[in-house]
């Protein structure tokens, strides 16, 4: 069904077979937690990485003074992707390294399923605004706390009530460097998705109600 | 621009033929090839101040060659004979930046000039939304991975 709803741009002569329909992910939290390697983990190519404009909220420093306001300016972004098949590729992009007075992260947002946040639980508040802004969003998100070698692990429930998420989001530990654990996180946030998008699909269709039954 | 069927198919304009205005384009200039440091240091230069809004054009919509796309490469220039060149099989916006090593806002630009030519095609999904039967589709892909 998703395929369906492709919108097509300029095309006379356009080629009869479609392209595949893309959808994202994002995996964002602070810098050397372990963003680009959890791509690189799970994609299919080698994480590519594009500059792109950002645009920043909250207040500027550059020109000596403090300036309330938008600015853009560019940010490099790593990302992969997953075939899942000729009709449907997983794009997971990093968030650019997040500027400590604020940032709006609409084009990434767009259209994205959700957001996996990595975090180091020895520097928890490098998460602090990226959960802010998720929450704010309304995009489903699960936190990831990535296992640093010779680390002892912090309890999970610790994690969750440092960082006050609510309790319906999960919080789960992983390890960046692995494929399977990076692909375990993913579907925990895949599965978030669902969810949302089931009950966005019973309140515009009420007789259809949870009667998808896959 | 949605598609409008029927509507002839366009001659590639002169304009292609000739590199996008460059840095400094006066009138009758003939612009000096642009080199990949032009494009780091003035991206909105390059493009005459142009923008694709990311509404428009997410860095996730796939672009493929069209049929007379892939006839007139030969007589496209720089960055828009590569950008033809790569996108025979679909290639995600922000895949087509990264590999030619360009600014996404200036991609989003090259890429609409020739999607308004019939050169190339965008797709992307009309529904912010996913729909459930995609989500499904991805759960149950990655679930065979091992």
């Amino acid at each position: 069904m998703g395929s369906d709803n492709v919108r097509r741009q300029g095309v006379p002569g356009v080629p009869t077979q479609r392209p595949p329909v893309p959808v994202k992910i994002l995996v964002a939290g602070g810098f050397g937690v372990g963003k680009t390697t959890a791509v690189g983990s799970i994609s299919e190519i080698p994480p590519l990485t594009t500059e792109a404009p950002m645009t920043t909220a909250g207040t500027g420093v550059d020109d000596g003074a403090l300036v309330p306001g938008k600015r853009t300016t560019t940010v490099a972004m790593d990302f992969g992707r997953v075939t899942i098949d000729e009709s449907l590729k997983l794009y997971i992009f990093g968030t650019p390294g997040q500027d400590r007075f604020g940032f709006m992260w609409s084009d990434l947002a767009q259209g994205a399923l959700g957001a996996l946040v990595l975090v180091d639980d020895r520097r928890l508040d490098d998460c602090y605004a990226a959960v802010d802004y998720f929450e704010r969003l309304g995009l489903p998100f699960v936190v990831a706390v990535n296992r640093f070698e010779g680390v002892p692990p912090r309890d999970l429930e610790t994690v969750r009530w440092a960082l006050a998420i609510d309790d319906a989001v999960p919080v789960i530990e992983f390890d960046a460097r692995r494929f399977l654990s990076v692909r375990d996180a993913v579907l925990v946030l895949l599965e978030e998705a669902l969810m949302r998008a089931r009950a966005r699909q019973s309140s515009r269709h009420p007789q259809a109600g949870s009667s998808v039954g896959r | 621009m949605s598609e409008r069927p029927g509507e002839p198919a366009r001659e590639p304009s002169a304009s292609l033929v000739r590199p996008f205005v460059g840095v400094g384009g006066a009138e009758g200039d003939e612009a000096a090839p642009v080199r990949q440091a032009d494009h780091a240091v003035r991206p909105f230069l390059v493009t005459s101040g142009r923008v694709v809004p990311a509404t428009e054009m997410p860095m996730e919509a796939q672009v493929v060659t069209t049929p007379q796309g892939r006839g007139v490469r030969q007589w496209l220039s720089f960055e828009y004979r590569d950008l033809v060149s790569l996108c025979d099989e679909p290639l995600a916006v922000a895949e087509i930046a990264a590999r030619m090593s360009m600014h996404l806002g200036v991609i989003r630009v090259l890429i609409k000039d020739l999607q308004q030519q019939g050169v190339l095609a965008t797709f992307q999904p009309e529904d912010d939304d996913v729909d459930v039967d995609t989500i499904m589709r991805v759960i149950n892909g990655l679930r065979q991975r091992t």
